[in-house]
């Protein structure tokens, strides 16, 4: 699965783009192992508690996971998963 | 008076009349200011048939209430004219402090009227108004200009102004004001060329009067609380600016590339504002009043492209980068600074390159046009070289300042061109974001995203999260935020103001200001309103239905080829029918008499 980070969530984990390997049936299990590993500030800036954190976006191959299943969303060993702070411009 | 000063300052560039008018205080209460009134003045006056290049074309430059107070990010003005680029309403808004001095010298609106019989500049210090001499500045560049102005008028004044590519007439030149703001859309550089206007410098010292200052203070002050502790307005936007975007609409599979030929563009983080923020960024710049900071100080080290100036905005980043699919944002940088120092809309040179560039793949462009020059998509060299021919006009430049819709046409090719109503769509492509299509086809200025921003709710997730893909609803939300984005605009704010901030907090500070007291609903039916009017004048003007559509690229013809919107097609032509009902307009587009009556129009 390839993990992918944008503006200041890359300051957190040190890293555009990564490979997730280890078993991440959903997108809560993904983000709980990602915070395992880039600390308690990724974990805090991605999830409030058991839920989404709500100042972030997170699309699998493209959609916005609010449009999925949220926090529960299935992953699949090939998607990609991005995640933003909530960003805007014009 | 409250919010207003009271007059209008009239200009007639053919008899070197200047005159004072009082400022009608009902259509202020109907319109608000800045668009709304500078649309009411333009329209009640000018036939909509004009040639917009002609000396019977006006042009109206105003500051809304909000202009020069301490309202979050109240610092913006309005032109409006009729358009070159399109043949229909040009409403071009900037920030900076131009608006406001133009608001402290006293005027709600100026209105310039014919054509100078040799290059001229206006200065305006307060009461004094003169016409002077500026044969010497013609040709200058807007660094300079703006520079040599200050100089021979007050160091402290503030310069709006054109380069060669409004004296030149390129109709999608810009004003320039304090060097880097730009009014930049439809052509209105092209209007104050064909005047032979080269600048107006403006100087004020007089007071803008509060209606209700405590009230107006507690306003202002939620409304800043408000942007500033949104994730958005307090801290996004001025670590990384508007080109943050790039990376989120290629992700969803919807930044169009090699002339919309496609909607995702692999390398599109070279160009992205995380790798502005790294490489390019000196700091974050404000306008005034603002508690943003979007626009970005940069500056390119490669020797190649060197330099210093402001931006790119997102727009300006697409444009001239995966529209073209070039990738290298050194280059994009510099030819964006050279678009400023020409006084150019980089959104239109960008589009109109990217459909040369096809032309050029195509065959129908070929070496000899060019001057041996290889247009293929992505040749940087190319790009660079194009921005500067285009704003000087030379070579193929001379056609691309035309504009893609006329390029296009010239080598038979209408349907190359991506705009509506002949204006080059933005960085949004409208197979993947259904709403923002609709906001380009209906859109009086022609296509244009930022008059009705439905991306904060389709892809953003500000305010709402709606499908991006769907097109349920989005025909109501394209009228809310056509609506409200007119009031804003009438009022001289920022609409970025709106990630914080809602149509409650804009009311209550208008309400506040001027002491005429205005509803939630009253202000998005003042916006409403203004969009009629424009509307009405575009009708006038000779516009039909067959104006408010996308190119046949985007609804039939091509569906995006790759990434996460692959197979997406634009839906417009079905939304349309709703969306025209939802603003009380028959079939054809034309707003029905019981509307305007509703509207105050009739």
């Amino acid at each position: 699965m390839t993990i992918r980070y944008f503006a200041d969530i890359r300051e957190l984990t040190g890293c555009k783009e990564e490979t997730w390997t280890k078993a991440a049936p959903d997108l809560r299990l993904l983000l709980e192992g990602l915070a395992a590993q880039h600390g308690s500030a990724f974990g805090k800036r991605v999830l409030e508690g058991n839920q989404l954190n709500s100042t972030i976006i997170i699309f699998i191959n493209g959609r916005d996971v609010v449009h999925l299943q949220g926090i529960g969303s299935a992953l699949k060993n090939d998607d990609v998963v991005a995640i933003f702070p909530m960003v805007a411009g014009g | 008076m409250n919010g207003y000063t009271g007059t209008i300052l009239r200009v007639n560039l053919t008899t070197g009349a200047i005159s004072r008018q009082a400022t009608d205080m009902k259509d202020a209460a109907l319109y608000i200011g800045a668009r709304g009134l500078a649309d009411k003045i333009y329209i009640d006056e000018v036939d909509p048939k004009v040639d917009p290049l002609s000396p019977d074309n006006t042009m109206v430059f105003a500051p809304g209430p909000f202009t020069g107070t301490f309202a979050p990010s109240g610092g913006r003005y309005h032109v409006v004219t009729k358009g070159p680029l399109t043949d229909c309403i040009a409403g071009a808004n900037s920030g900076g402090s131009w608006g406001p001095e133009l608001h402290y010298a006293g005027y709600d609106a100026l209105i310039i009227e014919g054509k100078a019989s040799e290059p001229v500049y206006l200065w305006i210090k307060d009461d004094v108004v003169e016409i002077r001499k500026a044969s010497h500045l013609w040709g200058k560049w807007v660094p300079e200009t703006t520079d040599l102005v200050r100089g021979e008028t007050d160091v402290d004044a503030k310069v709006a102004c054109i380069g060669p590519a409004g004296e030149k007439q390129v109709l999608f030149a810009a004003i320039m004001n304090e060097m880097h703001r730009a009014a930049g859309r439809g052509g209105v550089g092209a209007v104050m060329g064909s005047k032979n206007l080269k600048a107006i410098a403006v100087s004020g010292t007089k007071a803008i009067s509060v209606a209700r200052p405590k009230e107006f203070k507690e306003a202002v002050l939620a409304g800043r609380k408000g942007i500033k502790e949104h994730p958005v307005g307090g801290a996004g936007l001025r670590a990384y600016g508007t080109d943050v975007l790039v990376n989120i609409l290629n992700q969803i599979g919807s930044l169009p590339v090699n002339n919309f030929q496609d909607g995702y563009f692999p390398a599109a983080d070279k160009v992205g504002g995380e790798t502005l923020a790294a490489n390019q960024l000196v700091r974050p710049k404000g306008c005034f009043s603002c508690v943003i900071s979007c626009g970005r100080v940069s500056k390119v080290k490669d020797p190649k492209y060197a330099g210093e100036g402001e931006g790119p905005e997102y727009e300006a980043a697409w444009s001239m980068g995966p529209d073209c699919g070039i990738d290298n944002l050194d280059a994009v940088v510099h030819s964006n600074h050279l678009c400023n120092e020409m006084g150019m809309d980089p959104i239109s040179f960008g589009s109109t390159l990217a459909c040369a560039m096809e032309l050029f793949e195509a065959g129908l462009i070929t070496l000899k046009d060019t001057d041996g020059v290889d247009l293929s998509f992505g040749n940087v060299d190319a790009m660079v070289e194009m921005t500067r021919k285009t704003g000087l006009r030379e070579g193929l430049g001379n056609k691309l300042a035309l504009g893609s819709y006329r390029l296009a046409n010239s080598y038979g090719h209408p349907e190359l061109s991506m705009t509506v109503k002949k204006q080059e769509m933005p960085a949004y492509d409208p197979r993947g974001v259904q709403g923002i299509g609709l906001e380009y086809a209906t859109c009086n200025r022609g296509g244009c995203h930022v008059k009705g921003y439905t991306i904060a709710v389709e892809v953003l997730g500000c305010g709402a999260k709606l499908d991006p893909h769907a097109t349920a609803d989005k025909p109501y939300w394209v009228k809310l935020f056509q609506d409200l984005t007119a009031a804003i605009d009438a009022s001289g704010g920022c609409i970025f103001g709106t990630f914080g901030m809602g149509g409650d907090n804009y009311s209550a500070m208008l309400s506040a200001l001027t002491g005429v007291t205005y509803s939630t609903e009253d202000y998005l039916k003042a916006g409403e309103r203004i969009w009629n009017l424009e509307k009405l004048f575009n009708i006038g003007a000779g516009l039909t239905a067959k104006d408010d559509e996308l190119p046949e690229r985007l609804t039939k013809l091509l569906p995006i080829k790759s990434g996460p919107s692959k197979g997406e097609i634009s839906h417009v032509p079905e939304m349309l029918p709703e969306y025209y009902k939802l603003r009380g307009w028959d079939v054809n587009g034309v707003p029905t008499k019981e509307r305007l009556q509703e509207l105050q129009l009739v």
